[in-house]
């Protein structure tokens, strides 16, 4: 199938929610544009962009200097966007704590630029058992500051990610011990964020007073079983009272937006449907941003593993993983190259949408996407250089178009700037920094 | 009922160790080489080292759990007789058994319980009459409405509501629903809150009031219930059940035990057991599983269904009308087989064949649960088959060992494979290379007994013209040794003392939701005991876990 171009509000084809049309327009707006701290000030938005595996360094690195640069065959996809990208070689992580299976604790390592707990729940690799992470993923880290101002505080975008939770598997943790899950299914997602346009005013008005009947009942529940509980428990019901209060507040919430089309129905676990799921799912991402649903995602590509990709829609028999402990093959590069292809797909629709509020800019101008894996080489598993490819202007914090070649740099330093490009005032970012601030060179 | 988006990691299991190699390390210490599971601060759970503590019961500590997908299904399906159709949170997986202890609750698994529960409360309306039995004209709507919150509640927490928690329903829930719905809209809002309250989503095991200083306390009787028929039946007590929890019954190993006697023969087994089998032969995933269709354009949906079908129905017969022994499940001359099985094994289907009663299966081909079609092609790569997937299963399902991944620093790369090669020829690499050997001898030469089924679980005498060599050699074992082809490995894994213990250890922890501890050693060794004494008699196993001081006690952490 191949995705059609069409405008924002006729993208998907199918039913479109005509009855949502009308029932936006007697929505009050959510967010009131005062709300916004100057006119023309467009809000910034982080997306994680993120597949598995690595990459063949040879065919990813760019050549030539930090201005005037060569894309690699991998990122030559990318053409269009050359002036919009930074890529970031050179990034090296330094592991600490507990060691175990490098798919397993390359998400959270990577990603919170934090140690894996101490504890013996994770055996699934032998020899050196560890907990959840110890820390929160840079962009739950960064929607805790800014996600407040929005009716989702992040969503995760799924692209056959399977079913169940262990830390290879996740690539966004809120807290300690605390994965978020991505939605694989597109049109799960697609109800989450718009199924309740279209809806009567009075029905809404029954509904949520039905939902807060419950969420009241819950809630105390909750409260009242807490003090019965030994305290690593009660760490639990903590944890699920702050959900709960999370949909509460949402509850209340009205927002103004026109709703794309239904999208059409796929197997989010097929995988030959890879392809359209990831398409679906990049079109939902652009419609959350520019609905301003959230300014927080990650879009994640399968689990560390990934031992469910086969790439048959590039004549590709083999699976990732298997491929991936074989030669830097013609196959390998088609794979690697096909993740460039959709973060090309991903920065050309951001690229058409007028930032809201009408500013004169895009919403990629306003949009910081983070391109990265979970380890550098796929055969060895080796932790450096970890290839980071930035998108994107985040407002104007980065400056684009470069190429920056790094020397070993404990890749927190990344992640620190990201962090400060969302607007954060911080000198470092999570228990496995070593210190420096953030990358030098890299913000305005 | 197809539900978008879930299903458990197809094939998450199938390139994990392909082509691993592991040099260095295991070169060297190939004892080192082999973790294993359940060995807390480093001390094996074989009790060799712990004594007099037996004379005072002991447990592990029991951290608590949130129902799994699966629990949550069945339970809903005994609560309302409705079946969940939406997304529900993903569950957490720790060693081979899923259990939600550690991570917490994030704000996607709220909403999904919350879209369960509303579509499954409307659904279970359209039985209003069997699930609120009371003459509204006769009675009025505010008494029946009392009745109804009494009786789901008891139900629907496993345990009686308090006077104080019922009220809460009626003037909560129950009227905001009623204002909108009337009777049935108050009845609907009271089942959508139940499902989302924490007594309805976690297994519940509180801190008892009164001597906070205690360490260990006997499990109270509601909650020793639940803990019952969720290890036997992987859903809630029945009210025969909760019934003798309210008279003490369960306060004794005797009671208790007659309980779990009366629970196993209860049709309502075969879903505990189906759940134990299908994640402790790593077969999650298997109803959305594909492959190659150019190599096995014959794996239908229809064919993988009922291959999953008989790897569930065969254990069911074992464990509930056959002899219960692990022997007879690992090495069994017959299989309870329906619909394309027939076919796809070669067995004439009998005249007035009963799919509930087994079949001679060919003994020249297979016996036993690990040559099932279902197993052989979980085990396997999408077009051929996988020594060593083969291999790690019976390591890690049958002899509880972990075996680890590379060593980050090196980077291993393997020859392409020679088309003109069997698989185990293509595999050679493997154990030539002594940098691999160390591993790889303890796996590759365990899944070279099953080359006689191919990819897909089909028996082949031959892979394509080449000979099949099923020859291999189990090491690092109790029984280790030689042998030529599958029938006389599991020969010798039936006669195994550390398949034995190894099994008793599965099942406990999918019994229990953890990973056994050292406190729960004296338990272990008895279970051990008595599953080894009994013939290795699952039904007795199962029976000596549920009465165990382990099951009956928990450590209270403050």
């Amino acid at each position: 199938m191949k995705p059609n171009r069409a405008p924002l509000n006729r993208r998907f084809g199918r039913r479109q929610l005509l009855a949502g049309l009308g029932a936006a327009a007697a929505l009050a707006p959510f967010l009131p544009l005062s709300s916004r701290a100057d006119a023309g000030v467009a809000p910034k938005r982080l997306l994680v962009f993120f597949h598995p595996h690595g990459t063949i360094r040879s065919q990813w690195l760019p050549t030539g200097g930090e201005t005037d640069f060569e894309l690699s065959p991998i990122l030559a996809p990318l053409a269009d966007f050359k002036s919009k990208l930074v890529v970031v070689d050179g990034l090296r992580l330094y592991p600490q704590g507990p060691v175990g299976g490098p798919h397993t604790v390359g998400p959270a390592w990577v990603w919170t630029g934090s140690r894996m707990a101490d504890g013996a729940e994770f055996k699934h690799d032998c020899c050196a058992p560890h907990g959840w992470n110890t820390g929160p993923s840079v962009d739950q880290a960064v929607a805790k500051v800014i996600g407040q101002s929005t009716p989702f505080s992040s969503l995760e975008f799924g692209v056959h990610t399977g079913g169940y939770k262990w830390p290879g598997s996740r690539i966004s943790y809120a807290d300690p011990a605390k994965p978020m899950d991505p939605i694989d299914s597109p049109l799960e997602m697609y109800k989450k964020l718009f199924g309740s346009f279209g809806i009567a005013q009075e029905d809404l008005d029954r509904l949520r007073a039905e939902q807060h009947s419950v969420i009241d009942l819950v809630k105390g529940d909750l409260t009242s079983l807490g003090p019965k509980m030994g305290s690593q428990d009660r760490i639990k019901i903590e944890a699920h009272l702050e959900s709960l209060r999370g949909i509460e507040k949402r509850l209340d919430s009205v927002y103004q937006c026109t709703p794309p089309g239904e999208p059409m129905s796929v197997d989010a676990g097929a995988n030959d449907t890879i392809p359209v799921v990831s398409r679906l799912h990049i079109d939902l991402l652009v419609a959350a941003f520019a609905c301003d649903l959230t300014r927080v995602a990650t879009m994640q590509y399968s689990v560390g593993e990934n031992s469910g990709f086969r790439f048959t829609w590039r004549g590709i028999d083999k699976g990732h993983h298997e491929l991936s402990h074989g030669e830097d093959g013609p196959e390998l590069i088609s794979i690697y190259t096909w993740y460039a292809e959709e973060m090309a797909y991903l920065l050309q629709r951001l690229s058409e949408v007028d930032e809201p509020g009408g500013n004169g800019t895009k919403l990629l101008d306003n949009t910081l996407v983070v391109w990265g894996s979970e380890l550098a080489v796929p055969q060895s598993h080796a932790w450096e250089p970890l290839p980071f490819v930035l998108a994107g202007g985040a407002g104007g914090a980065i400056k684009t178009g470069r190429f920056l070649q790094y020397n070993e740099d404990n890749h927190c330093r990344l992640l620190t700037s990201v962090c400060q490009a969302m607007g954060l005032d911080v000198e470092a970012f999570g228990n496995l920094d070593t210190g420096g601030g953030g990358l030098s060179g890299l913000l305005t | 009922m197809k539900e978008l988006g879930r299903r458990l990691r197809p094939d998450r299991a199938a390139f994990r160790f392909t082509r691993y190699l592991t040099p260095i390390a295991c070169a060297a210490l190939l004892s080192a080489c082999v973790g294993h599971i359940g060995e807390a601060d480093g001390e094996a759970t074989n009790g060799k080292n712990e004594e007099a503590l037996c004379s005072e019961p002991s447990a592990g500590a029991s951290p608590l759990r949130r129902m799994t997908a699966e629990e949550y299904r069945n339970t809903v399906r005994h609560l309302l007789d409705v079946d969940v159709s939406s997304e529900l949170p993903s569950d957490e997986k720790l060693g081979a058994f899923y259990a939600n202890s550690q991570a917490l609750m994030n704000e996607l698994d709220v909403d999904r319980y919350k879209e369960a529960a509303e579509t499954l409360a409307k659904a279970a309306l359209e039985k209003l009459d069997t699930l609120v039995p009371c003459d509204l004209t006769a009675s009025g709507e505010e008494a029946c409405a009392r009745q109804f919150i009494e009786a789901i509640g008891r139900r629907a927490y496993r345990r009686p509501l308090t006077a104080a928690e019922q009220s809460a329903y009626f003037q909560g829930p129950f009227t905001v629903g009623q204002k909108g719905g009337g009777f049935p809209g108050g009845v609907r809002l009271v089942i959508q809150t139940m499902l989302q309250s924490p007594h309805f989503l976690y297994h519940i095991e509180v801190v008892p009031p009164g001597d906070q200083s205690a360490a260990l306390v006997p499990v109270a009787s509601y909650e020793l219930a639940s803990r019952l028929s969720y290890a036997l039946w992987a859903s809630m007590p029945d009210d025969e059940l909760l019934a003798a929890a309210e008279k003490g019954e369960l306060e004794t190993a005797e009671g208790l035990r007659a309980q779990a006697e009366r629970m196993l023969d209860d049709p309502r087994a075969k879903g505990g057991l189906a759940s134990f089998v299908v994640q402790w032969l790593k077969l999650e995933g298997f109803d959305h599983l594909e492959k190659d269709s150019a190599a096995y354009p014959e794996f239908t949906p229809a064919l993988r269904d009922a291959m999953l079908a008989e790897t569930i129905a065969f254990a069911d017969w074992v464990l509930r009308k056959g002899d219960g022994t692990l022997g007879t499940l690992l090495s069994a001359p017959y299989s309870v087989l329906d619909g394309p099985m027939f076919d796809f094994y070669g067995v004439p289907k009998p005249a007035d064949h009963d799919p509930s009663e087994p079949v001679d299966l060919d003994p020249g081909q297979r016996g036993g649960i690990l040559t099932h079609a279902s197993v052989m092609a979980k085990h396997a790569h999408a077009d051929q088959t996988s020594p060593v997937l083969r291999g790690k299963l019976i390591r890690e399902a049958l002899f509880c060992q972990l075996l680890p991944p590379p060593p980050p620093e090196v980077n291993p790369t393997l020859p392409d494979p020679d088309p003109s090669a069997t698989t185990r020829e293509r595999l050679e690499e493997h154990r030539k290379n002594p940098a691999c050997a160390g591993c790889h001898n303890l796996i590759d030469p365990v899944g070279f007994a099953f080359e006689h089924y191919d990819g897909m679980g089909r028996f082949r005498a031959t892979e394509g013209d080449l000979a099949i060599d099923a020859t291999g050699e189990l090491i690092s074992a109790d029984v280790a040794g030689t042998f030529n082809g599958a029938e006389e490995l599991v020969t010798k894994l039936v006669s195994s003392e550390q398949v034995s213990r190894c099994v008793a250890n599965q099942w406990f922890r999918f019994a229990l939701g953890r990973i056994e501890k050292k406190e729960d050693t004296c338990s272990m060794e008895h279970i051990e005991e008595v599953f080894q004494g009994s013939g290795q008699s699952l039904r007795e196993l199962v029976l000596t876990i549920a009465t165990s001081d382990a099951f009956r006690y928990r450590q209270v952490s403050q």
